[in-house]
């Protein structure tokens, strides 16, 4: 019984020791760069690196007041914002559809999948060009366009799921009593997927905040968002840590309190439906 | 509504009109820049030079498939492909089997986990880019506590590799982690009961009964992450551009720097193309898991 009593001791402390040695390895790169954001240049070039230290605004001074880092928040505030509403709004619409009258069948739910497994890359060439000839680059419309074609696939994908577990009596029902397709579709359906709507908004929001190779292919000074803003800190003399690491803590905030909420259908989200 | 077949007939047709609208949004969207990828990859079209645009066959494939930089930039888009994911899936399996268990704190650490891979990866490339700096890292003082000389982590050739291969472990184990909790949890308990009745060891309910079980979810996971993997920009931009001497240059990033770079748009629509195929064969592997399964 001792033995037993000892060998459990010994296994749940291992279990700790393990699970603190995995999480230091996540999490510490955070809240290094975390302290790095509040660090004076001196401090951050100390040689023995410094876990205490007078905390500095220093760096969130020079890239507000000194630098326009606030523009390229709200540049990607307003374009996540667009192509959120427009995703959803697309996704729902079509995503309602198809689930419920199996509307082209697989073949949509195929060209959607392709869409999903696309390297952003492949179309970067003709829509830089496209945009170009157009006058649109650098404009917040073409980054727009773009989040809400890259995000489609996931948020429809996601509702579908969401729309099928929608009775299909309770629709059936509401027809009978004489409603009519708009009519059922905005008061029986939508209010049922509701958390599905606020799942896929925020995950398109997340991902069209954190894009980076269209912004940086399509946006200058003028709809630069904060992902591309961030790297003018890496510059070819030096590279303002500083600054780097404050503007890389604000950017990541919002993503990270939204995925708190939503944690909960992460899994769902990102796996397109195939695990719950 | 006092014909019958009328009505079958709308029901069946309406919708397919009422979807009509995002179907010619989303296809516009998609096959105009894909048609025009193919029209410039038979093109030569150097914005650094002219605006002419003249058509030249199948030279650029041509060019592209004698070009060593190509071969480079496939090996190395391999390399970090299966390096990186074929690391993710025994380290995050191994995490999940760990954390989905019940015991105090449980909830706080599978939330905290989670963190990188929520990241902007832009974001996540900064944060080890100052991790790993020669002159501001904590990296090397790690290594020094440890009387291990300090490592030129971005800059040396053989070793660049290695630290962007690390961060995108350090980025994506949280995903393998997260999906792989939720396929443990939701396994049936029976299997489990039966083999503690039959006295079986951790070892062979691990091999016997959760590895069968949750094949599945492994299986779709490692491929959506190979295909994630496979279009890796973010990180490597912001940590060695594809540097030093091309060691990290993956497939995207070598398109951006023959398109947008030295604007052979030609050149760079072929390698798009080629590309395309790669992952389209890909998805048909992702497509053929993801089927609906007969229950």
């Amino acid at each position: 019984m001792n033995q037993n009593h000892l060998r459990s001791s010994v296994k749940f402390i291992l279990l700790y020791v393990a699970i603190g040695i995995i999480l230091f390895f996540f999490v510490f790169p955070i809240f290094w760069a975390f302290l790095a954001a509040f660090k004076t240049r001196l401090d951050i070039f100390a040689q023995i690196p410094k876990l205490i230290f007078k905390p500095s605004l220093e760096n969130y001074r020079d890239i507000f007041v000194q630098q326009p880092f606030l523009k390229y928040l709200k540049n990607s505030f307003i374009i996540a914002s667009f192509a959120t509403v427009i995703t959803i709004a697309m996704a729902t619409y079509a995503g309602y559809l198809v689930s419920r009258f199996k509307v082209g069948g697989s073949n949509i739910s195929f060209f959607v999948l392709t869409l999903r497994m696309m390297p952003p890359v492949v179309i970067i060439i003709p829509y830089f060009l496209i945009f170009r000839s157009l006058g649109l680059l650098d404009t917040h419309l073409a980054l727009v366009l773009m989040y809400s074609l890259m995000n489609f696939p996931l948020a429809m994908w996601l509702l579908m799921g969401f729309f099928q577990e929608v009775p299909r009596e309770i629709e059936e029902a509401s027809w009978i009593d004489g409603c009519s397709l708009w009519k059922s579709f905005t008061h029986v359906a939508l209010p049922l997927v509701l958390p599905g709507i606020v799942v896929a908004s925020l995950l398109t929001f997340i991902f069209s905040w954190n894009e980076f190779l269209f912004a940086v292919v399509l946006s200058r000074d003028n709809a630069r968002t904060a992902p591309v803003g961030i790297t003018l800190y890496i510059q070819i003399r030096e590279i303002l840590w500083g600054q780097l690491m404050a503007s890389g803590i604000l950017a990541i905030a919002p993503v990270l309190i939204i995925t708190m909420f939503i944690r909960k259908y992460l899994v769902r989200g990102l796996m397109l439906g195939a695990l719950k | 509504m006092h014909n019958g077949r009328m009505s079958i007939v709308k029901r069946k047709h309406i919708p397919l009109l009422m979807l009509l609208p995002v179907l010619v949004y989303l296809f516009v969207l998609t096959i105009v820049p894909l048609v025009y990828v193919w029209v410039l990859s038979f093109s030569e079209y150097d914005l650094s030079r002219s605006e002419e645009m003249a058509f030249v066959g199948l030279r650029n494939f041509y060019d592209c498939f004698q070009d060593v930089d190509f071969y480079n930039s496939l090996t190395v888009t391999l390399i970090y492909v299966a390096s990186a994911v074929g690391i993710e899936s025994v380290f995050g399996l191994g995490i999940a089997l760990l954390l989905s268990k019940e015991f105090w704190g449980f909830t706080v650490f599978r939330s905290l986990i989670i963190l990188p891979m929520m990241c902007t990866p832009v974001v996540a490339g900064i944060v080890w880019r100052y991790i790993l700096s020669p002159e501001a890292g904590i990296a090397n003082y790690f290594l020094s506590v440890l009387k291990i000389p300090p490592l030129v982590w971005l800059g040396d050739p053989n070793l660049a590799m290695v630290s962007v291969v690390f961060v995108d472990i350090w980025q994506w184990t949280p995903f393998v982690v997260m999906v792989l909790i939720a396929g443990i949890l939701s396994l049936p308990k029976e299997p489990y009961e039966a083999a503690v009745i039959d006295g079986a060891s951790n070892w062979q309910v691990f091999y016997y009964i959760t590895l069968p079980l949750l094949k599945n979810v492994i299986l779709i996971t490692i491929l959506l992450r190979v295909i994630d993997a496979f279009k890796i920009f973010d990180q490597i931009w912001v940590l060695t551009k594809g540097g030093p001497a091309l060691r990290t240059e993956v497939l995207s990033i070598f398109i951006y720097r023959i398109g947008l770079r030295f604007f052979s748009m030609g050149s760079a629509a072929a390698l798009s193309i080629v590309m395309l195929f790669i992952v389209i064969g890909l998805s048909q592997v992702l497509i053929y898991a993801l089927r609906p399964k007969e229950s």
